[in-house]
């Protein structure tokens, strides 16, 4: 059945960038044989028929774990407020973003949490900001 | 053709300490990743990508290919000792590997897995520097309308392959199209889906993409499956024949039929765009069996069943780029990333580059031999030390990988505003691997993408609504019939093999 409903959902999404993001995000030319609509029209077209025909006669696995997928979003929550963490200083985010990632995952043992927490991205900033002279994310880095 | 002049330059850069430093620190990164389950050397490639910026190509480009021929050499590792393989290039080593480690031959094991693999890795780049030039000038020959056959040819090849459904086949490569038209469009110059964001007038930033559906998804799926930490997986006796502890070179020698012919399966799928060393080892392990005196003994711990598996899967990796130098078509997520880094310093892969380029392709050629080299002696150096790495926890890999992927695209992109589509892509992968849609059908689409839109538009113009003039281009009928035959033929086969499945489920 997720199959099924994954194969709709895709056929949605290629009808929602026909119909509303194409004429939305793409300036009508009525010159030349391939005009700029052409080709993601055209990739939206594969996209409703394929997911149609996947809906119809559903074929391969899934794999798709609601518990699983919460963790991974929370994790990808967790990324990204590291990212806008980052934006102030790389040197601040990238060792509290490692701790959080490294205890959430259980990791416990101090050894590798100081390995993770505070020689990773000591050698990262070592590699980049001294070696490479590349400036680290972050206006206070 | 390239006069021998460029030819010499080309091997002498090479030959240079500084380029060999840097391939060999690949194989090094590969071996490392490769031995360890999960992370692989297309994560390794994909996160080094950034840091090969400051890098002339050739030291870049040999880097990432050593990374890929050392995770060639890492992955068996795992797969023999624990029965995981550490890529997935490995599965079919796992075969016989494993029962040799339960037999109490785990280092004769995996040494034959380090010989036949750089065997067949030498094997397929000699096949690669001698037929590529050739191939090249024929390439050069062709049209935008044979190259748009062409791009419809590898486009029907790749979506029918991979993947377990061609539906689920065709939406990944109309999702890669779709995500490949964003940017400016090359005819009129005229913005596509910019959403009020002028970093995208350069289309999605490559590796970012690249990045997130690679790696990042799969470091999202591994840590999200965390559960503690991970205990030491392997325990090697150390009261080991001295006989078991080696190959030796009548054991060998009495391989080579087996090991030319994986060789030979590896370098002729390799050269298929779409085809992966999985598929080339297996059929490489049914065919040594098949060919086999004792085939009762294959899957009990039979060394030819290594040897036939690591030389197949290992000659594809060199095979792969015949498609991809001659004519810019990567054929597989590893020579996709190849792609992406010689594009991100300024290169155009394809027949051109032999004729602009010479003296890199053959520094590159030079690279890839003295590559199998510096892989056979990192091998027997450091096998012992590869068996320690995988009791490496994931706790602290995975979360080490992101760090470094944001670090890489933020330095690849020069903002977060790159970090941030990568995170877009990373829960996009995610999305896809879950429900089974093929994320490297979705990457190679959106690597052939912008060729396939330029070499259209331009076979649009010539053929300028007259069909008729198709005609006069007997080569690209022939691969238009092609990729017809080959969507049939796959589309069939795979309807098939899903029919067989679910009867025998049933």
């Amino acid at each position: 059945m997720q199959n099924r409903i994954s194969g709709i959902l895709v056929s949605l999404f290629g009808i929602a960038v026909l119909l509303f993001v194409i004429p939305g995000q793409i300036e009508v030319i009525d010159y030349g044989w391939l005009k700029p609509a052409t080709l993601p029209s055209l990739a939206a077209v594969i996209i409703i028929l394929s997911g149609a025909l996947h809906s119809i006669f559903p074929k391969g696995g899934v794999d798709f774990d609601p518990a699983l997928a919460l963790r991974a979003l929370l994790i990808f929550c967790i990324g990204a407020l590291g990212v806008w963490l980052m934006t102030f200083s790389y040197l601040i985010a990238a060792p509290l973003l490692m701790l959080v990632l490294m205890w959430m995952v259980g990791e416990r043992r101090w050894g590798w949490l100081c390995i993770g927490v505070i020689l990773l991205p000591g050698f990262i900033w070592f590699c980049v900001d001294y070696l490479l002279q590349r400036p680290l994310p972050g206006f206070l880095s | 053709m390239i006069d021998i002049h460029t030819i010499l330059a080309g091997l002498a850069d090479a030959l240079s300490l500084y380029n060999l430093f840097f391939v060999w620190l690949g194989i090094i990164v590969g071996q490392l990743v490769g031995a360890i389950p999960g992370i692989g050397p297309v994560m390794a490639m994909a996160i080094a990508i950034p840091f090969t910026f400051t890098l002339n190509p050739l030291p870049a480009i040999g880097f990432l290919m050593g990374v890929s021929k050392g995770g060639l050499v890492g992955g068996a590792i795992p797969a023999i000792l624990i029965n995981t393989p550490g890529t997935p290039d490995a599965a079919a080593t796992t075969l016989d590997g494993y029962p040799m480690t339960k037999n109490g031959k785990p280092e004769k094991a995996t040494k034959m897995a380090l010989y036949s693999s750089v065997t067949g890795d030498a094997f397929s780049d000699i096949i690669l520097i001698t037929v590529a030039p050739f191939i090249a000038v024929v390439a050069l020959k062709m049209g935008p309308i044979e190259i748009f056959a062409l791009m419809v040819f590898a486009f029907s090849i790749i979506a029918g392959l991979v993947g377990d459904s061609v539906a689920k086949g065709i939406a990944s490569a109309g999702l890669g199209l779709l995500c490949a038209t964003v940017g400016l469009d090359p005819e009129n110059s005229s913005p596509r889906f910019i959403f009020g964001y002028f970093e995208l007038y350069d289309g999605v930033p490559l590796v970012s993409m690249a990045l997130g559906m690679l790696a990042v998804a799969e470091v999202l799926r591994r840590m999200a499956g965390i559960r503690g930490k991970i205990e030491s997986a392997i325990v090697i006796s150390k009261a080991q024949n001295k006989a078991d502890r080696r190959v030796s070179f009548v054991e060998f020698w009495k391989c080579r039929y087996t090991i030319l012919r994986g060789s030979v399966i590896g370098t002729i799928l390799g050269a298929i765009p779409g085809l992966d060393s999985s598929a080339a080892s297996f059929l490489s392990y049914a065919t040594a069996k098949q060919a086999s005196s004792d085939p009762e003994s294959f899957g009990k711990g039979n060394i030819h069943g290594v040897a036939a598996t690591e030389s197949a899967n290992s000659a594809v990796a060199g095979a792969n780029l015949i498609p991809l130098l001659t004519l810019g078509i990567p054929g597989n997520l590893a020579a996709a990333l190849i792609i992406s880094a010689l594009m991100i310093h300024g290169i155009q892969p394809g027949p051109l580059l032999f004729q602009e380029q010479g003296q890199l392709i053959y520094g590159l050629f030079g690279t890839l031999l003295m590559a199998n080299i510096l892989n056979l002696f990192s091998g027997l150096l450091g096998l012992r030390l590869w068996t320690k790495v995988i009791q490496a926890p994931e706790s602290i890999i995975f979360p080490a990988a992101l760090l470094l992927c944001m670090t890489g695209v933020y330095l690849a992109t020069g903002g977060m505003f790159g970090v941030a589509v990568m995170f877009v892509f990373a829960f996009l992968g995610y999305l896809m691997s879950s429900y089974g849609y093929s994320v490297i059908v979705f990457v190679i689409a959106f690597f052939l993408g912008e060729r396939f839109e330029l070499s259209l538009s331009q076979s649009l113009n010539i053929i300028d609504g007259d069909l008729s003039i198709l005609f006069s281009h007997p080569v690209a009928l022939t691969l238009f019939a092609m990729a017809i035959i080959s969507i049939f033929w796959f589309g069939l086969g795979v309807k098939c093999k899903g029919t067989s499945e679910d009867s025998q489920s049933s």
